[in-house]
């Protein structure tokens, strides 16, 4: 399982389990959990590295409401036996899941962040953007992946690889030039899979026709105007148009199996007319709920930030 | 599919020359190494080991299969796996916000619509409304009412330059994404986007106090906050306003007196800032000369010999017990 919108990827989070800690050491329940939630979350990255970034400190808000405020001066909180009048007998509010928000110091690095602003396939594909310099952060050029985000800080994507990340891969073309360069494992995917194809889709879309006739190409080429090329797909959208110097199929639309992976977190604002994403603050934890995205639970998620106190 | 045994050496004419029955099996190729001389339980009983479909035969079964609902989004909203039931792979009459099966902790929390956004921009940028009027307005948060404000002035910026705009992925993740819609005043309730009275958790008051008060005491948040060193949670919050006015709205006050008081409210922060403006400005033009060179800014301020502070050749005190130049706590 890795932090990716695969469709392999997906069918693994079907199968996940939890890891399986009975009958097991404290020590060894530690060291599982750590272990895979390691391997999720930015398994490129050094024990060391991680180290220095993992903070003891959890972020929390409370939810306050403006009613309850103007009605209350909180003088029932302090009544009582303790919890508040009538605290032990209805349902409290749910646990903050503080353990969850263990890799929260990850979800500031700039790679991850492009990543959940769905710039990018996976937080290697975003790696990549950042090293190749197609990532501004303030309108800079930055090169650095392991650049921390500060709230307030505006990045951005070069739009073509957004586009491309997101969108459906050209069918047909081989190893083109520009698909070359892409070497993600993104870029080997099959996404014309069907139920006749079943067991040979790998072997039988590499071999597919390429759909692409010498003369469609070239009357686009020298046809760029949108209206002319946008003729001949049948959406019609003036602004989508097909246009074959793309690295992905045009009219672009959105890649398979992107809808299970679809979620941006609150602490990001992103648009994406034009590729652009603030980050707003910190991702905290409120009562029942946490904004770092994650495959595992708060038990296993307590054992790993316990193996990460390093008092083992 | 016949069952297939586990080990299956290519018969070589070295191997099956010249081998007692009785010997255990000598693997002489490399390639068809066992490391073990023993043979298996299965095989010592006679019966093959049963082998199932592989793996990647089973992804295809579940991709080409009830998986396929996952490749491209529909008319029903976001399609989370926890919004299928894990046998039979149908969906669940009410559809859940959590990607990932085991974390129901995290949720897919909804996004703002193009269109909220655009309604939002006019309402700062071109009505001028504050950011903190059209936080209250649209039910969201200070910080994202000014995010979307920046974002939405490169797109202006972008449009007029003529720079393509990706107005169909945008569309497209709306379709997959929970969405906060905007909803005009005269077509119905607004929708709320997020809770904009979120108090952050300061670390402060993570400790455990115990106070010892009279029984008749009433021990209001304020006291609470004193305890901590906090201001009250009335005031921390992110739209005191808010509050100040919804207590007045309890007071069965006639509309012209909280209009009244809405409007003193306004005058004595519109004089505060204009203030705190002057005193910055103030300041700013005692501190000197500023002169830029590349990285550097150098502040020259005239200096007087005999005055009182710094005397050159003398230690500063800042090493003395009790001169304590980092500060110890902050709000």
């Amino acid at each position: 399982m890795r932090q990716s919108w695969s469709k392999w990827n997906l069918y693994n989070l079907t199968r996940q389990r939890p890891p399986r800690l009975e009958r097991r050491t404290f020590f060894q329940q530690k060291w599982t959990s750590k272990a895979e939630t390691r391997a999720y979350h930015g398994e490129y990255l050094t024990a060391r590295q991680w180290q220095t970034m993992f903070r003891r400190t959890l972020k929390a808000v409370v939810p306050m409401y403006s009613v309850d405020l103007a009605e209350h001066s909180g003088a029932h909180m302090a009544a009582g036996r303790g919890a508040g009048v009538g605290a032990d007998q209805g349902v409290g509010v749910p646990a903050v899941p503080y353990m969850s928000q263990l890799y929260w110091p990850m979800e500031r690095r700039l790679d991850i962040a492009c990543y959940r602003a769905m710039f990018a396939a996976s937080p290697r594909m975003a790696r990549q953007f950042v090293i190749h310099g197609f990532v501004k952060v303030n309108g800079k050029k930055m090169t650095h992946p392991n650049y921390m985000l500060n709230p307030g800080d505006m990045f951005s994507v070069d739009q073509t690889k957004v586009l491309y990340a997101t969108g459906a891969p050209k069918v047909g073309t081989g190893k083109s030039a520009s698909e070359s360069t892409e070497s993600d494992s993104e870029s080997t995917e099959t996404p014309e899979a069907t139920e006749e194809e079943e067991g040979t889709s790998a072997e039988a879309s590499d071999e597919a026709p390429d759909p692409v006739t010498p003369d469609e190409a070239l009357a686009a080429l020298s046809l760029d105007t949108p209206s002319s090329s946008s003729s001949t797909h049948k959406k019609g959208d003036p602004n989508n148009p097909v246009d074959y110097s793309k690295p992905y199929a045009t009219p672009w639309r959105p890649r398979d199996y992107l809808p299970p992976f679809a979620f941006i977190p609150k602490y990001l604002e992103v648009n994406h007319n034009t590729c652009h994403a603030v980050y707003l603050r910190h991702p905290v934890a409120r009562p029942g709920q946490t904004e770092v995205p994650s495959p595992f639970g708060p038990e296993v998620m307590q054992l790993a930030f316990n193996w990460f106190l390093r008092r083992r | 599919m016949p069952p297939r045994p586990r080990h299956n050496p290519i018969p070589s004419p070295l191997s099956l020359s010249s081998r007692p029955a009785s010997q255990p099996q000598k693997c002489l190729l490399a390639h068809t190494r066992c490391f073990s001389a023993t043979p298996s339980a299965a095989a010592r009983k006679g019966e093959p080991r049963p082998v199932g479909p592989s793996q990647r035969t089973e992804f295809f079964n579940w991709i080409n299969g009830p998986g396929a609902v996952f490749k491209q989004a529909g008319e029903e909203g976001p399609k989370y796996l926890s919004s299928y039931d894990k046998r039979t792979w149908e969906r669940k009459d009410r559809a859940s916000n959590v990607p990932y099966p085991m974390n129901p902790a995290f949720k897919s929390t909804p996004v703002l619509s193009n269109e909220m956004r655009e309604q939002i921009y006019k309402r700062v940028e071109i009505e001028g409304a504050s950011v903190r009027k059209a936080s209250a307005e649209f039910a969201v948060s200070l910080e994202r009412v000014a995010a979307v404000v920046r974002l939405k002035a490169v797109e202006r910026k972008w449009q007029n330059e003529g720079k393509h705009v990706s107005s169909y992925l945008t569309k497209a993740l709306e379709q997959m994404l929970p969405v906060t819609h905007f909803v005009p005043a005269d077509q119905g309730q607004r929708q709320i986007h997020e809770n904009i009275q979120e108090l952050f958790s300061h670390p402060f008051a993570g400790r455990q106090a115990f106070v010892p008060t009279s029984e008749s005491r009433e021990y209001t948040r304020v006291d609470a906050g004193k305890e901590f060193g906090l201001p009250p949670a009335d005031e921390a919050v992110p739209h005191p306003e808010l509050v100040v006015a919804k207590r007045e709205r309890m007071e069965n006050l006639s509309l012209d007196e909280l209009e009244r008081r809405q409007a003193e409210r306004e005058r004595l922060a519109q004089v505060q800032q204009e203030e705190k403006e002057s005193r910055a400005a103030e300041k700013l033009k005692n501190a000197g000369t500023f002169v830029e060179q590349g990285r550097w800014k150098w502040n020259l301020k005239e200096a007087r010999a005999g005055s009182v502070g710094f005397r050159y050749g003398f230690p500063h005190p800042d090493r003395k017990k009790g001169h304590v130049k980092i500060p110890t706590h902050f709000i």
